[in-house]
């Protein structure tokens, strides 16, 4: 039986949702509108018309409001960025569940470009407001959703490079994915790169800004695919609904691999997420490597049961914001310990030690430590070690230190 | 050896070592305190409280059946904590060799060897109450060993008289130590005695002594026990002291002084 998946793509332009196994998509300007004088509000289109009319009160670009902690004040009523966003996810779940079905989804999936700690705490709190479980509620990277997405297609779309332009009024983001299967596990990797020619796309609604517009994105194109072949490469963003005005892009693109246009990529790549993480056994049981998943493998070397061990603090593929360690260890005779740094495809390595000078002066064999470890992002590692004292020999001291290591420069 | 794994739980009760006042609340500690002090075989360490801990506390429920194993088929304490030492990552072979080697020393020893190494240690560790009584046991053995064995023991029990302030039964202890080795190092702790005999107005113990020592080593004795006297106004302690009682904050002063104060009556208790 499918299960019931909600994916969203959230942007600070438009929303796309996916309720899975529905394959229709809807997409909303990502707007909200508060009735004048009443506790009703509106989303997309019909917030724009509202505050047209003069009976609503517009607020757009929530995540940039959520994400520096903003106020908006709407109808002498102040409301923090994360408590609209909470109201937008309600008005855009209730308006997709009235149009395609109505059955609360089992998993929520949210994909945002720029994952960070802040964003991703209060997309959550907003979503459990709304009576998710939290345990359901996952937030991932467009480039993952663009992962999942393509791998949910037939392999011979993706036994190449498969490569990605996503235009919006605001960006121009060039995505690419490569695959590489050995003996167990599908490993995928998926990068982006916002381009600096985004262009207004109020200039295609004239010939000559069309055509230069066709001319930047064919200039662009040239640019970051060089000269390498693509098993497909997609277009999606709702300007290329209508592609009349990039034939000259679409046709380098056709010199390159098969060219493949889907207007909500990202909300149908959620989606297949939230299928894969509903179900039992991994379907696609991939080793991810991109923007929210960690690179490489971190790991410590630790005497365990008599034998010399691996403890990985993180292994590619993690999500960053869930691997925590907590470790009680003695260092011995050493006054460092050793973090080790290897890439997905073993080809580097990486030492970094850390110092344990501030630790008190005390037999070796007692210098037990508090060992934490968590991640930032995918490049910065944050290591909390304390002194943990050896019993009643030596109670713990203050000594501590909170270190930030970058896994690669 | 490098980075040591170490058990991340927290005991609900500890164990208990009696002889050093110490409460155990992991494996390390655990092994920690056995390989430091190999001589606790003596002192009934290995014992159903022991096992008990490991199994229950420590969920280590193989080794806490091995070592039943081996008490029940009669396998020596001594053994048993070599095994112990065995199974922890703290050490490694070649600390595990030195470990071992150590116990095994201490099987060879004669009985009041033996008994000597662990009053030697209770002496060693500030247990003067316990040194002494091992010291008077090994004395009541029927089978002694040489004059020189027997002296060191009445050596060892004097200073540990002397550390419980009995300076008279220290001044039997030594006069009978003498009188086995004529070691003259003995005569200078004799001396020093003469020297808080003095200040306490024993006349007839002070004459005694003066009558044992020769005159070159009374200056000797002399000198070091001056010396030994500067060296104590030159004492960290006595810096501390001072330094605590040259603080302003009489809040911080007053906390110092409690904490010392409790340390201090924490040791002598462990004394006995």
């Amino acid at each position: 039986m499918n299960p019931k998946v909600l994916g969203i793509a959230l942007s600070d332009i438009s929303t796309g949702l996916i309720f899975y196994p529905d394959d229709e998509a809807l997409t909303f300007p990502t707007v909200i509108s508060k009735k004048k004088s009443e506790d009703a509000w509106v989303v997309g289109e019909e917030a724009y018309a509202m505050a047209l009319d003069g009976k609503g009160i517009i607020t757009d670009k929530l995540l940039k409001l959520t994400r520096k902690n903003g106020i908006a004040t709407i109808d002498g009523t102040r409301y923090k960025g994360r408590d609209i966003l909470k109201l937008f996810f309600k008005e855009i779940i209730q308006v997709g569940m009235e149009k395609l079905y109505k059955e609360k989804p089992e998993e929520v999936v949210i994909a945002i470009a720029g994952l960070d700690q802040n964003i991703m705490r209060d997309i959550k709190e907003a979503l459990v407001g709304l009576g998710y479980q939290p345990n359901h509620i996952h937030i991932i990277s467009k480039e993952e959703s663009f992962i999942y997405f393509v791998l949910s297609l037939k392999k011979d779309i993706w036994s190449n490079r498969v490569g990605m332009f996503d235009l919006s009024d605001v960006s121009l983001t060039y995505y690419e994915m490569l695959t590489n299967r050995n003996t167990r596990k599908l490993y995928v990797s998926a990068e982006s790169e916002n381009m600096d020619e985004a262009f207004n796309l109020q200039i295609l609604s004239n010939p000559s800004g069309a055509k230069l517009a066709d001319k930047i994105l064919t200039s662009v194109a040239e640019k970051v695919m060089d000269k390498k072949q693509f098993s497909a490469i997609f277009l999606t963003g709702q300007v290329f609904a209508e592609h009349d005005w990039a034939e000259n892009f679409i046709s380098f693109l056709c010199s390159r691999g098969r060219v493949y246009l889907d207007t909500n990529i990202f909300a149908k790549g959620a989606a297949f997420k939230g299928v894969d993480l509903a179900n039992e056994n991994s379907i696609y049981n991939i080793v991810a490597t991109c923007e929210g998943r960690l690179k490489s493998d971190i790991y410590i070397e630790v005497v365990n049961s008599g034998k010399q061990a691996k403890i990985y603090l993180g292994r590619a593929g993690d999500f960053w914001n869930e691997p925590t360690t907590e470790l009680l260890l003695i260092p011995d005779n050493s006054e460092i310990i050793d973090i080790n740094v290897v890439s997905v495809d073993g080809k580097e390595k990486k030492n970094i030690p850390i110092l344990l000078d501030f630790l008190p002066k005390r037999p070796i064999k007692t210098r037990r430590v508090y060992f934490k470890s968590s991640f930032l992002n995918n490049k910065i590692m944050n290591l909390e070690i304390a002194d943990a004292g050896f019993g009643d020999m030596y109670f713990a001291t203050d000594a501590k230190r909170n270190i930030e290591v970058s896994i690669w420069d | 050896m490098g980075l040591i794994l170490c058990e991340n739980l927290r005991t609900k009760n500890s164990f208990h070592i009696e002889v050093l006042s110490l409460n155990i609340y992991s494996f390390e500690e655990l092994c920690y305190i056995i390989y430091e002090n190999p001589i606790l075989v003596t002192e009934g360490i290995v014992s159903d409280a022991m096992v008990d801990f490991i199994e229950n506390e420590l969920n280590k429920n193989t080794l806490a059946e091995s070592i039943k194993r081996k008490r029940t088929n009669g396998v020596d304490d001594a053994d048993i904590l070599v095994y112990i030492i065995d199974s922890c990552d703290l050490y490694n072979n070649a600390e595990s060799i030195l470990f071992r080697n150590a116990v095994a020393k201490i099987k060879k020893m004669s009985v009041w060897e033996v008994g000597k190494q662990r009053a030697d240690y209770m002496f060693y560790i500030g247990r003067y109450g316990t040194a002494k009584r091992y010291y008077l046991e090994i004395l009541d053995m029927d089978k002694k060993s040489d004059n020189n064995f027997v002296g060191s023991i009445y050596h060892n029990l004097g200073v540990t008289y002397a550390n419980l302030f009995l300076y008279e039964e220290a001044y039997d202890a030594f006069k009978k130590s003498y009188e086995l080795t004529n070691d003259e190092v003995t005569l200078m702790e004799l001396y020093f005695l003469k020297r808080i005999f003095d200040s306490e107005g024993k006349k007839k113990k002070t004459g005694e002594i003066n009558d044992s020592c020769k005159a070159d080593l009374m200056e000797e004795a002399k000198k070091a026990f001056d010396m030994a006297l500067s060296g104590i106004k030159d004492s960290d302690r006595l810096k501390y002291i001072e330094h605590i009682f040259q603080i302003e904050n009489r809040e911080e002063k007053r906390k110092l002084i409690n904490e010392y104060i409790a340390k201090l009556k924490s040791d002598y208790r462990n004394m006995k």
